[in-house]
């Protein structure tokens, strides 16, 4: 063992075990014996007295302590009495500072004695208060209890001199009990312990502001990080803020805008409620007027009424009755009447008529005699004699028509002929010299006279062909002429036979018909049906005269009644072009009446406003403020409603937009401004939090690594200072 | 009877965020500004003055919320609410772009001010002459790309205000430093001098951005004063705050506070040596509250000092204790443990616990920057803690001197 002497000499303090005699202490009794010079490992059996030997050597060094005061249960002096009784007593030889000792202490009588080699007590060196000697205070420097730190395992401590674990094998071992004594002064703690205390608070730094416990490292980080996403968000609001500026100006002018607009609306809609005022006066003004010219079209109407009855067709008819009694009086006027006599005419009665168709015939008994012979003529027998005689005229005509075709035929006859013999003569010849060569020119081919014959073949054949052709050319010309004309030559001839046939058939049934009615001869009887003819045309003539007598007294009744149905009494001494005047003038107003009746007044009645709309339109007059009164200067160019209506409404959008755009800015202003005002100080006040954290936290880092390397320095040079003098008093030993 | 009377405000810096508040209470802290400005002129009408000048930081920022803005232009519109009188400050100076000056981008939003209302709207001194009244009153306002440098008392910067008026009384009303009372933590603007402020044309310079009250006399009265903020901004705004009123007299001017913020303020160091658990210091701090009449509507920081036991930590007050007022803020940076220094100082040096201890002693004392004194001194309690306690919890951070 060495002990450290406080005074500093190196060497003092080192003390050498020799031997221990235990005549009664806890289990012990017996001697033992320690090499001095050595590891002593003391090994046994469990509950053998190796704590207990360990024990009786500090009760020898120290004693026991009996004080019941400060442990109330049991003593160590009574805890370590010897279990089988007898004496309570150990001896302890010992070498100290180069001297052996013997230490005796008797528990039970409570001595203690030390003797040395030299057979001298030297107990009184030891004394430590009045009944205290701390054999081992004087001889290591050590108490009692730095002697057990420094020195002692016992049982139950064994495992912490090697422990499973690290920490507990590093604050256990012997070396950390030295160097706890070594570091403080109560021995209870070694700078390794205090170095591990340091680095723990480092490694869990509690941080309220981040609600965290971390390395202190990782706390800056964080509250460096935290502090700049806050500068960031405070930046951000105040950039906001500022961006309000802009804003607030473009606000500013914005209401500006708005309220010159709105001052504009108000001029534009005074000036439209005056143009209102105006056109609502101007309906009701024009309806006035409406309702003025509808009285006077009634009043006309109502003047016009008594024409209304009279027909549109009155004037017509009365001016084409009246036409037509003049060209029927004419009809009736003598030749010598005067002109504009009408007034005497249609007197003319169906008497007068009788009379004057009988003053104008010649022989009334002939005529007479006409009438009876031919009145009872059968039909087929009227249609005999008037067949005949248009038969007569028609047949006449036809036939010189024949007989001038008959001539026209024969004579294209006769011309186309002459063309065809003008082809066909020299056909003739020339075929017959042709043949007649030929048959020269084959005779002679048979006789010496070939050659010859060959000029005759050669100028017949020729020949022959030739004058075939023409003939076959005259035969063939104008051949659908010639046809064409022997046909017409032949029906006309027809034609002439067939009338002449009928002609002599209608003959002979006129001949039969005159013997029939009594006349000497078919031309007796032709000449008396004449007559008959010209009777009955002279007594259609009377007849017609004597019903356009009757007609004019009608048409001129007509006439008068048409008149006094129109309401004109009829004036014999006017003309009846007066009376048409009035007419047309009566129908000319009955038809104005039908026309105001039916058109007229309805429809401008139909332009009327309605009550209701007269009264709505006063009430507006009226509620149109004063503003709206009639401009007695209105300006050159004043816009219409319609154009003050538009630009009223373009006014109103342009309005819209500004109010629509004032509350946008607004609401972005307020917005911003709220945010900034609710966050940042906040914000800041927790900035400032993060501040004096980060402060804080580096400064207790600052601190802590310097506590950590000032402590690390000096222990390790106390450490090494602790191991030189232990090692020089081993050596010395 | 006074020639004029008027309410002088400044500072109440509508709508302020009040970071250094807990969550809960800033919203209550802002309706408390808006109570101020509200009895500020119910205060105006009751003592029937013929103005409230207000010097400036009226808004705290260049850009509030809508409520607040809302707030503060119809606030005026009380019936019988006199004149009033703005003076733009640094923290709400007039611009075109001002969303709360610029009557046009105001109007815009839909809000204008009445027209009782005026604003300087010029970094020229000009007047404003009060119908019915002596006074003249003259104000200008900080611009937003003018120098806060310009000194506003300047001869050269006074103009018009200078010059021959008649017999009326002129009174300013701006925002500015008074030289030499610039308390900490304060920025200039505005910079005058005392003796710019005696040699003015104005017979009372109703002055902006100290928030806390101050005064110049002279034979007259006072000559100028500074109403503080109108409600503490601030967790070292001490004492009580509010308004001023105004007596002008041609001969004598005479001011008397009208008090608009129901809390104060309060600073008080409380003793923690020997507390052996956080409920011992919550105690300590309770019966320091208690002694100096901390009320439960007030806000108070305390400053900690001494030494705790060994391995007590305090973080932060209880519930019980941060229910005991509206605010309380605690300053833990003079206490330190209970590690007796001095014995390891001058203990034999054999221990690593004693060297250590020694090594950085000597580099504390060796150390000029106060932030590395600190450090050391941390990592000294921590080392001890670590041999002594075998454990170390984070406490000394806020070590300070």
């Amino acid at each position: 063992m060495r002990g450290f002497d406080r005074s500093g000499a190196a060497g003092a303090g080192r003390v050498k075990l020799l031997r221990l005699k235990a005549d009664g202490f806890g289990p012990l009794r017996g001697e033992y014996r320690f090499a001095p010079d050595r590891l002593n490992l003391v090994l046994d059996q469990n509950e053998s007295g190796k704590s207990s030997l360990l024990a009786a050597i500090a009760a020898a060094l120290y004693g026991l302590d009996g004080d019941k005061r400060t442990h109330r249960l049991l003593t160590p002096l009574e805890r370590w009495r010897p279990w089988g009784g007898g004496p309570y007593r150990i001896e302890l030889e010992l070498e100290a500072a180069g001297e052996r000792l013997t230490v005796t202490r008797d528990f039970e009588r409570g001595t203690v004695e030390v003797w040395n080699d030299r057979g001298r007590e030297v107990t009184e060196a030891y004394r430590l208060g009045k009944d205290e000697f701390a054999i081992g205070q004087v001889s290591l420097g050590l108490d009692a209890s730095e002697f057990e730190k420094c020195a002692f395992i016992r049982q139950g401590e064994l495992e912490e001199v090697v422990p499973g674990d690290e920490k507990a094998r590093r604050a256990s071992t012997l070396q950390a009990r030295l160097e706890n004594a070594a570091d403080t002064r109560v021995g209870d703690t070694n700078a390794i312990e205090a170095l591990r205390a340091l680095e723990g608070a480092a490694e869990s730094y509690a941080c309220p502001e981040l609600g965290s416990t971390l390395r202190v490292e990782t706390t800056i980080q964080r509250l460096e990080t935290k502090r700049e996403l806050l500068d960031a968000e405070i930046h951000a609001l105040e950039h906001d803020l500022e961006s309000m500026t802009p804003d607030l100006e473009e606000l500013a002018r914005v209401v500006e805008s708005e309220q010159e607009a709105r001052e504009s609306l108000a001029r534009l809609e005074a000036e439209r409620r005056r143009a209102r005022a105006a056109e609502v006066r101007d309906r009701l003004e024009r309806d006035a007027a409406r309702r003025r010219e509808v009285e006077r079209l009634r009043a006309e109407a109502e003047s016009l009424a008594p024409m209304s009855g009279v027909p549109a067709a009155a004037e017509a008819e009365f001016r084409d009755d009246v036409a037509r009694l003049d060209e029927t009086v004419r009809r009736l006027r003598p030749p010598d009447a005067v002109e504009g006599s009408e007034r005497e005419t249609p007197a003319a009665t169906a008497g007068d008529l009788e009379a004057q168709m009988r003053s104008g015939l010649e022989d009334p008994s002939r005529d007479e005699a006409l009438l009876a012979r031919f009145g009872s003529l059968l039909p087929e027998q009227r249609e005999t004699l008037r067949g005949y005689l248009n038969f007569e005229i028609e047949c006449r005509t036809e036939l010189s028509a024949l007989e001038r075709a008959r001539v026209e035929s024969r004579a294209r006859l006769r011309e186309i002929e002459a063309t065809r013999r003008s082809l066909r003569v020299p056909g003739w010849i020339l075929a017959a010299l042709g043949f007649a060569s030929t048959g020269l020119a084959a005779a002679l081919a048979l006789g010496p006279r070939a050659g010859e014959s060959l000029v005759l073949l050669f100028g017949g054949l020729p020949a022959a062909v030739l004058g075939i052709a023409l003939l076959l050319v005259a035969s063939g010309r104008r051949r659908a002429e010639r046809q064409a004309a022997r046909d017409r030559l032949r029906e006309s001839s027809e034609r002439v036979d067939s009338l002449t046939r009928r002609r002599a058939d209608n003959e002979a049934r006129l001949e039969a018909l005159a013997r029939e009615l009594g006349c000497s001869s078919p031309a007796e009887l032709l000449r008396d049906w004449n007559d008959h003819g010209e009777l009955l045309r002279r007594r259609t003539a009377l007849e017609e005269q004597r019903r356009a007598g009757e007609s004019a007294a009608e048409l001129r009744a007509r006439a008068v009644h048409a008149l006094e149905s129109a309401g004109i009494a009829y004036d014999p001494g006017r003309g009846w072009a007066d009376h048409l005047e009035d007419l047309a003038a009566r129908v000319r107003g009955a038809e104005r009446h039908a026309l105001l009746t039916l058109e007229l007044i309805p429809a401008a009645e139909r332009a009327l406003l309605d009550e209701a709309a007269v009264r709505n339109l006063k009430e507006e007059l009226a509620a149109l403020p004063g503003d709206a009164a009639p401009d007695p200067a209105p300006a050159a160019g004043s816009r219409t409603l319609a154009a003050l209506e538009q630009a009223i409404e373009e006014l109103r959008g342009v309005i819209d937009l500004l109010v629509e755009r004032r509350s946008t800015l607004r609401i972005r202003i307020e917005e911003r401004s709220r945010r900034y005002h609710a966050e940042h100080a906040a914000k800041a006040a927790e900035r400032g939090a993060m501040e004096g954290a980060l402060t804080r936290a580096r400064r207790f880092r600052q601190a802590i690594e310097l506590a950590n390397t000032t402590l690390r320095e000096v222990a390790l040079d106390t450490h090494r200072r602790w191991a030189q003098f232990l090692s020089q008093s081993g050596r010395s030993s | 009877m006074a020639a004029a009377r008027f309410l002088q405000i400044s500072d109440l810096h509508l709508g302020a965020p009040f970071g250094w508040l807990a969550p809960e209470r800033r919203a209550e802290r802002r309706r408390e500004q808006q109570r101020a400005l509200e009895d500020a002129v119910a205060e105006a009408i009751h003592r029937r003055v013929e103005g409230i000048l207000i010097a400036g930081d009226l808004f705290d920022r260049e850009g509030v919320d809508a409520q607040t803005l809302a707030f503060a232009v119809h606030v005026f519109e009380a019936p019988g609410c006199p004149p009033v009188l703005i003076a733009p400050g640094n923290h709400d100076p007039w611009s075109l772009t001002s969303p709360y000056w610029n009557a046009r981008l105001l109007g815009a939003r839909g809000w204008s001010w009445p027209e009782h209302v005026h604003v300087f709207t010029s970094a020229r001194w000009s007047a404003r002459r009060l119908a019915g009244s002596p006074v003249e009153v003259w104000g200008r306002s900080f611009t937003t790309g003018i120098p806060s440098a310009e000194r506003p008392l300047d001869p050269a910067m006074l103009g018009d205000a200078s010059r021959e008026n008649g017999s009326a009384l002129r009174v300013a009303v701006f925002h500015g430093s008074r030289e030499g009372f610039l308390p900490p933590g304060q920025v200039t603007a505005g910079p005058f001098s005392d003796e710019e402020a005696r040699r003015s044309p104005f017979v009372y310079l109703a002055a902006g951005h100290y928030h806390l009250r101050s005064r110049l006399d002279h034979a007259g009265g006072v000559r100028l004063a500074y109403a503080g903020s109108a409600i503490a901004i601030a967790s070292d705004e001490l004492g009580a705050h509010g308004a001023l009123e105004v007596r002008i007299d041609r001969d004598r001017v005479e001011t008397e506070f009208v008090e608009l913020d129901r809390r104060r303020v309060h600073e008080l160091s409380v003793d923690v040596s020997g507390a052996a658990s956080e409920d011992q210091v919550d105690r300590r701090i309770f019966g320091a509250l208690d002694g100096a009449g901390v009320r439960e509507c007030d806000l108070a920081t305390v400053r900690l000092q001494g030494r705790l036991s060994r391995g007590v930590r305090w973080g932060r007050p209880g519930a019980e204790l941060a229910a005991r007022l509206f605010h309380l803020r605690v300053d833990p940076r003079a206490v330190r443990p209970d590690h007796d220094l001095e014995s390891l100082r001058r203990g034999s040096g054999l221990t690593t616990e004693e060297r250590f201890a020694r090594a950085l002693l000597e580099r504390i004392q060796s150390e000029d920057d106060p932030d590395q004194r600190a450090v050391i001194e941390s990592a000294l309690y921590y080392g001890l803690d670590a041999l002594r306690l075998r454990e170390v919890t984070p406490g000394y951070e806020e070590l300070g001197e």
